[in-house]
């Protein structure tokens, strides 16, 4: 199962974006769906893609669901197993 | 499977019908998901909820019609959802026959206001 | 004026229908350069990388074959594909995504000179479940898996094995050595796509890359027409 990541935007060039993950990594990604991102902002990204900018609160809210999520999907695996 | 992205593009089309009709406000819409899209209700409802603000399509409905994979016996003439350990009929044992139910993955249709 | 009035409109839409338009389009032009397309996808291990250098080695007279080369982590590169006989070769960064896209091929595709490829292999990420919902432009779908990884795949990830128009099973010189029943393993196939043809082969002794070759190629007779096989320079 595919999640989102959570990243800080560390700088622009054109269409791109350098940002930082959470996890700490820099990776290039794509910024076409949100040309107005500015450095230092909260974003999410999926499939390579800035989807959207989030609010510094937004991101512990969004940590909680994605743990929410791994843990049903471990109840899903054991009840498969 | 990608649920934000989808999620994201799913509004942008619809933005494009609700301006294509006219629309003031988009009050519902229906999506059909299948069991076999691998997509989680749960996160196409979170990201609904977090994307909508500020768009025709804050405040509406999101109806997730979810379909489900399905098997068929041919000696027993009868349908059954696999257990997931195998494609066995749980009557007679024979090794059954996937349908393409459960992969539906589409909006199909909006409830607007113009 | 009369005031608002409500209306349900039936829209009928795939929520993927930007990549679907995308592939659509990448399917076309490659038919139409006679170029048979084949998306690999497999899980990470299964030996996505030993297949398509095996399968370079065995058409390297009889077919002009190009690759794109999705899977950053795959210790596929460049030199080494091109060394097995490859015509061309284009490494596609997919940016950290877990599968490739109908835009990324389209991409690559303009990197490359279809006019002279006869094939062209499409090394898609590790993944046995995204790849299935997005496609890119291909003519065939090829899921391969380890006997080493299980016998339960296809019931694990029905989807990959129900939309694949080929499955190759790898490693099959380690069916005696692993927990691999083959009965329940071809059983599930059935099960979701009667009729679909498996090779079992083994990358490592060479074993059964001759048929599959042999196959693919008449695969790409069939879509041939325009341009069949010329004789290879």
């Amino acid at each position: 199962m595919c999640l989102p990541l959570i990243a800080t935007v560390q700088s622009i060039e054109g269409g791109l974006a350098n940002v930082r993950l959470l996890e700490g990594e820099e990776v290039r990604v794509n910024a076409g769906l949100q040309p107005d991102v500015t450095v230092g902002e909260y974003v999410l990204l999926d499939r390579g893609l800035i989807i959207e900018v989030i609010a510094p609160e937004q991101v512990a809210q969004m940590l909680e669901f994605f743990t929410e999520l791994t843990e049903l999907w471990s109840k899903e695996d054991a009840a498969h197993a | 499977m990608h649920e934000l992205s989808v999620m994201a593009y799913m509004l942008e089309r619809v933005e494009g019908h609700a301006e294509r009709l006219g629309a003031t406000k988009v009050i519902a819409i229906n999506l059909v998901v299948g069991e076999r899209s691998s997509f989680v209700d749960d996160s196409l409802l979170f990201y609904f909820e977090m994307l909508t603000p500020g768009t025709r399509a804050e405040g509406a409905l999101l109806n997730l019609r979810r379909t489900l994979m399905r098997c068929h016996c041919p000696p027993c003439d009868t349908d059954f959802h696999p257990t997931g350990a195998d494609f066995r009929c749980p009557r007679c044992d024979t090794v059954g026959q996937v349908t393409d139910d459960g992969t539906e993955l589409l909006i199909e249709s909006l409830e607007v206001v113009t | 004026m009369s005031g608002p009035t409500v209306k349900i409109v039936n829209i009928v839409e795939s929520l993927l229908i930007n990549n679907d338009l995308a592939a659509g389009r990448n399917q076309r032009r490659l038919a139409e350069a006679g170029v048979l397309t084949i998306n690999v996808m497999a899980a990470p291990g299964a030996g996505k990388t030993s297949l398509i250098v095996r399968t370079l080695e065995a058409l390297r007279d009889q077919a002009r074959v190009g690759v794109i080369e999705g899977d950053i982590a795959g210790s596929v590169d460049t030199e080494r594909v091109l060394a097995a006989g490859a015509r061309d070769a284009v490494q596609i960064n997919t940016g950290g995504n877990c599968h490739l896209e109908a835009n990324m091929v389209d991409r690559a595709l303009t990197e490359l000179d279809l006019s002279q490829l006869d094939l062209l292999l499409l090394e898609n990420v590790g993944n046995l479940v995204c790849p299935t919902h997005w496609a890119l432009g291909e003519h065939l779908k090829l899921c391969l898996v380890g006997a080493a990884e299980g016998d339960d795949k296809p019931v694990k990830y029905p989807e990959m094995f129900a939309v694949s128009d080929v499955i190759v099973l790898n490693k099959i010189d380690l069916i005696d050595h692993v927990d691999f029943n083959r009965e329940f393993f071809l059983e599930s196939v059935r099960a979701l796509n009667p009729g679909v043809p498996v090779f079992e082969v083994s990358c490592r002794t060479g074993a059964g890359i001759a048929e599959w070759a042999a196959w693919l190629l008449a695969q790409r007779a069939a879509l041939g027409g325009a341009a069949a096989t010329t004789e290879v320079a």
